[in-house]
């Protein structure tokens, strides 16, 4: 007999040298997952040469700054896709092909900020947007467990900003 | 990324950690400030090779790992551009930089909503040129030039070193006609 899963399912952390809140607007997060391979973007991250995880850690500060670099980071907007993808975000390194992606939450404790939990890993060589990637990316917000996940990564942050200022 | 402190633990922005880390965000940013400007102005990156006598690998191989670039050679890519590259120190009150560095497009941002002045920005000329249509005598103690004190005052806390100095310079020979003591503009 196999044995359930443990609970909880969904463990979020913070990405290392990114752990706190932008101006207590803004977060990045890794999503883990023991059983679902999808979940693959923390352990995939940390296997990833140095100069694919700077250009990535480059891309989430200018994220959680608000500062636009199409190149490097970018989500979907309304008018595309049918505005099927609004929730989700990427993380790119260009040259080499590698994205990071993720889907955007808005705590309950403060529905003007914004979490990025950076779920998968892929290599991407085309220019078209791998939609199959985005429908998956999608079914993780309509799970309980996983925006209980987000928000209790929430309220640790909100902790720990309390202790660095 | 931890680091102890006395009592305190806190952990360290990618960029604190590795002096290498913080020259990678540095011409990363650069790069991208760059790449943003070929967009606008209309400039191939084989064109920008050919000014700069360097092959397209090397302008290719430079974007896709900015962290070895030189400071002598942002100045000549900028210049290549058209632009011109600036360094600047400041304090944002993150002491332990657990934010990390800020983005030169905050400052470029801020730059351009002040008009893009070419000089430090006072109440005389660039604040305050729509005020002359106001009032009478522009260097009379108005609420708008009290506020325009206040905002200058503020940045000088905000600026550390030699900027404090220079603003000080302007806030006591030009703006601010309530004089204030040296203390009072003391950069906490």
């Amino acid at each position: 007999m196999q044995t359930p899963p443990t609970s909880p399912e969904y463990k979020v952390s913070s990405v290392e040298g990114l752990p706190f809140l932008q101006g207590g607007m803004k977060a990045i997060c890794f999503l883990e997952h023991k059983e679902n391979k999808f979940v693959n973007a923390k352990t995939m991250f940390s296997k990833s040469k140095d100069d694919v995880q700077k250009a990535i850690r480059y891309g989430i500060q200018q994220w959680l700054q608000g500062v636009p670099a199409p190149k490097r980071h970018h989500g979907w907007n309304q008018s595309q896709h049918g505005g099927a993808y609004t929730n989700c975000y990427v993380f790119k390194h260009v040259a080499k092909g590698v994205r990071f992606y993720g889907c955007l939450h808005h705590p309950v404790a403060n529905g003007r900020a914004l979490i990025c939990c950076v779920i998968h890993y892929a290599i991407k060589r085309e220019d078209e947007v791998d939609t199959y990637i985005l429908d998956d990316i999608n079914q993780f917000l309509a799970k309980d467990e996983f925006k209980a996940a987000l928000e209790g990564f929430w309220n640790e942050l909100q902790s720990k900003q309390g202790d660095v200022q | 990324m931890k680091k102890s402190k006395g009592k305190e633990t806190y952990e360290k922005n990618w960029t604190e950690s590795d002096i290498g880390n913080f020259l990678y965000y540095v011409g990363a940013d650069f790069v991208d400030q760059l790449q943003a400007s070929f967009d606008t102005l209309g400039i191939t990156q084989r064109s920008f090779a050919q000014k700069l006598n360097v092959s397209e690998g090397r302008i290719s191989q430079v974007f896709n790992d900015p962290g070895n670039l030189t400071l002598d050679t942002m100045i000549k890519w900028g210049r290549a551009a058209g632009l011109k590259t600036g360094v600047i120190l400041y304090n944002d009150g993150d002491v332990k930089n657990v934010r990390g560095p800020l983005s030169g497009s905050i400052f470029i941002e801020c730059w351009k909503r002040l008009g893009s002045p070419i000089e430090m920005p006072n109440t005389q000329s660039n604040f305050q040129g729509s005020f002359r249509s106001q009032y009478d005598n522009p260097r009379q103690n108005t609420p708008d030039d009290k506020a325009v004190c206040e905002m200058q005052t503020a940045l000088v806390r905000t600026c550390s070193g030699g900027q404090a100095t220079l603003v000080k310079r302007f806030l006591s020979k030009q703006y601010c006609n309530e004089p204030q003591s040296e203390e009072f503009y003391t950069v906490q």
